[in-house]
């Protein structure tokens, strides 16, 4: 820390370090504050005690006669010396736990205190819970499952040569006949073209797997009809060369944990933890304690009635006044042409005027 | 079927909570001063003189806070003045304290009843503060050792006064308030 060595000429440093601490000092709002008047000493012990009278308002807030007695009481006591911790505890002495706003953590009382957490943690993992599950991809094994006999069968015969629909008769078949047979060409149709490299190893999975499903439905519908023996059916060959074993199936492992799921559940936890700090946030700012006995407790820059933070707000503010409200300040006119001049909306922008020649002078 | 329990057991028992709550007087406020030492005060009595409760030590004493526009206090104020016709021969002092009125009204309020016992204003409410009054009529029974044997809100029949008197006066301490029909101080 070479610069603040004082015998090389950076005693400024220094200097500028202790100026620096004293603007903490002067702007620290406590330290300023450390004598407020009895007024606002009374007002911070009675915002604390409840009103025996009105159920829902501090001590400070009602104005009730009981109220301003006990505020007359609070008065007194800070007068004569005591604490505030002191008064607080002579009000409890008096009406018990009852006249307090925050009640003590003890019995009953912690369910208030710890009932927040434990609610703000059940969301938590509720949350979680429900983004894991929109998260999952909708997987073929969620289909109907079916019987596995069948699809092989369905695989048996939907690549059997023998069993050619363009062949066989169409006007002699059933309804149900009919979609078998569709699907039966979908599904050759399918590995044609993933075997054509039109199709990525998943997609024909995940088809394939669907229209098996299908055809294996239908199946079980074709032969529960057949034992009906007046529908007419033909009945599939029983003999048909053994089914190509299809080509390898994607890893399970690969779907599961893919980078796009993983991503949704970011996303997802992401969002749901800025809504709920949003939320809080914005809530608390909402309420505010009260200025007077004219104010209220709610409102805040969202509404447009807290209490102004900025220059530009207060700026605003004003003009708005002015010019809805009061209509104050008449119009300034311009020295050269009379054309009244409207304060830049933008003053930050602040663009320099050039003045112009003046053809008379005034 | 586990959703429905997970959601439908804490709302359950968030119901019940509030259920139970509903069963509960919310503006009652139970003491903490049973048993505990009473609050030596100075009274300013209607006939100008000045009652400290300290003077009273070794005598049970009948607190009784009321106002001219409670009904019950109204109510009550006759069976009061009958038992302090028959108490007064046994070391008991009946005290009343009148809070939140006009004096004109108070000053009618015992001539209607023809009430012969002390009776003061509390004008700051810094008695009724000190006991923690927050309901219209308020009771405090004190033994003679200036013990908070009793607290009753509401009107009093004669039962519970000659009862509760006949245990200030043997220095038996009520486990429990006692409370009736009664009117918020406002």
């Amino acid at each position: 820390m070479s610069i603040f060595r004082c015998g090389n000429g950076t005693c400024t440093a220094w200097w500028l370090l202790l100026a620096w601490l004293l603007g903490l000092w002067l702007a620290w709002p406590p330290l300023v504050l450390a004598q407020v008047d009895l007024d606002e000493q009374v007002r911070q012990v009675a915002a604390q005690l409840r009103c025996p009278v009105c159920q829902n308002l501090s001590v400070a807030d009602s104005p009730s006669e009981t109220a301003q007695q006990m505020r007359g009481v609070i008065r007194d006591q800070l007068q004569a010396g005591k604490t505030r911790e002191e008064i607080k505890a002579y009000f409890l002495s008096k009406y018990g736990d009852w006249i307090l706003l925050s009640p003590r953590p003890r019995g009953l009382n912690l369910l208030v205190w710890l009932g927040p957490f434990a609610a703000t943690a059940a969301g938590l993992a509720a949350a979680t819970l429900a983004v894991r599950r929109w998260a999952r991809q909708p997987r073929p094994q969620e289909r109907p499952t079916a019987d596995p006999a069948l699809v092989e069968r369905v695989r048996r015969e939907a690549v059997g040569e023998d069993y050619d629909p363009s062949v066989a008769d169409p006007e002699g078949r059933s309804p149900l006949e009919l979609e078998r047979d569709g699907l039966y060409a979908a599904l050759r149709e399918l590995t044609f073209d993933y075997r054509a490299g039109k199709l990525s190893p998943a997609d024909y999975e995940a088809l394939c797997a669907d229209y098996e499903a299908r055809a294996a439905a239908v199946l079980a519908e074709l032969d529960r009809s057949r034992l009906a023996p007046s529908l007419p059916a033909t009945s599939p060959p029983a003999t048909s060369p053994p089914a190509t074993p299809r080509p390898s199936a994607v890893p399970q492992a690969q779907r599961a944990g893919s980078p796009r799921r993983r991503w949704r559940l970011a996303v997802g936890g992401v969002f749901l933890v800025a809504f709920a700090l949003a939320l809080g946030y914005f809530l608390g700012q909402s309420v505010r304690p009260r200025l007077g006995t004219q104010d209220t407790i709610t409102g805040d820059f969202l509404t447009g009635n807290g209490p102004v933070r900025s220059r530009r707000t207060a700026r605003g503010r004003r003009a708005t006044w002015r010019c809805c409200c009061a209509r104050a300040e008449p119009p300034t006119t311009d020295r050269t042409g009379g054309r009244p001049s409207r304060p830049s909306s933008k003053p930050w922008l602040a663009i320099p005027r050039i003045p112009r020649p003046t053809p008379f002078s005034a | 079927m586990r959703i429905l329990l997970a959601v439908g057991g804490p709302a359950l028992a968030l119901l019940g909570l509030f259920a139970y709550g509903l069963t509960r007087d919310p503006r009652a406020i139970p003491t903490p001063l049973i048993g505990k030492p009473a609050t030596p005060f100075t009274l300013p009595l209607f006939d100008g003189r000045q009652l400290s409760l300290e003077e009273l030590r070794g005598k049970v004493v009948f607190l009784n806070f009321w106002a001219s526009w409670c009904p019950r206090c109204r109510a009550e104020a006759r069976t009061l003045e009958a038992a302090w016709q028959k108490y007064q021969a046994q070391d008991v002092v009946f005290l009343g304290v009148n809070i939140q009125d006009r004096e004109e009204a108070a000053r009618a309020f015992l001539q209607e009843f023809g009430i012969t016992y002390p009776n003061g204003r509390d004008t700051a409410g810094k008695i009724a503060i000190a006991y923690g009054v927050w309901g219209l009529p308020e009771t405090f029974i004190l033994d003679r050792e200036g013990r908070i044997t009793y607290k009753h809100i509401g009107a009093l029949g004669w039962t519970t006064i000659t009862t509760k008197l006949g245990e200030a006066l043997q220095g038996i301490v009520s486990t429990e308030e006692g409370k009736g029909e009664y009117l918020q101080v406002r």
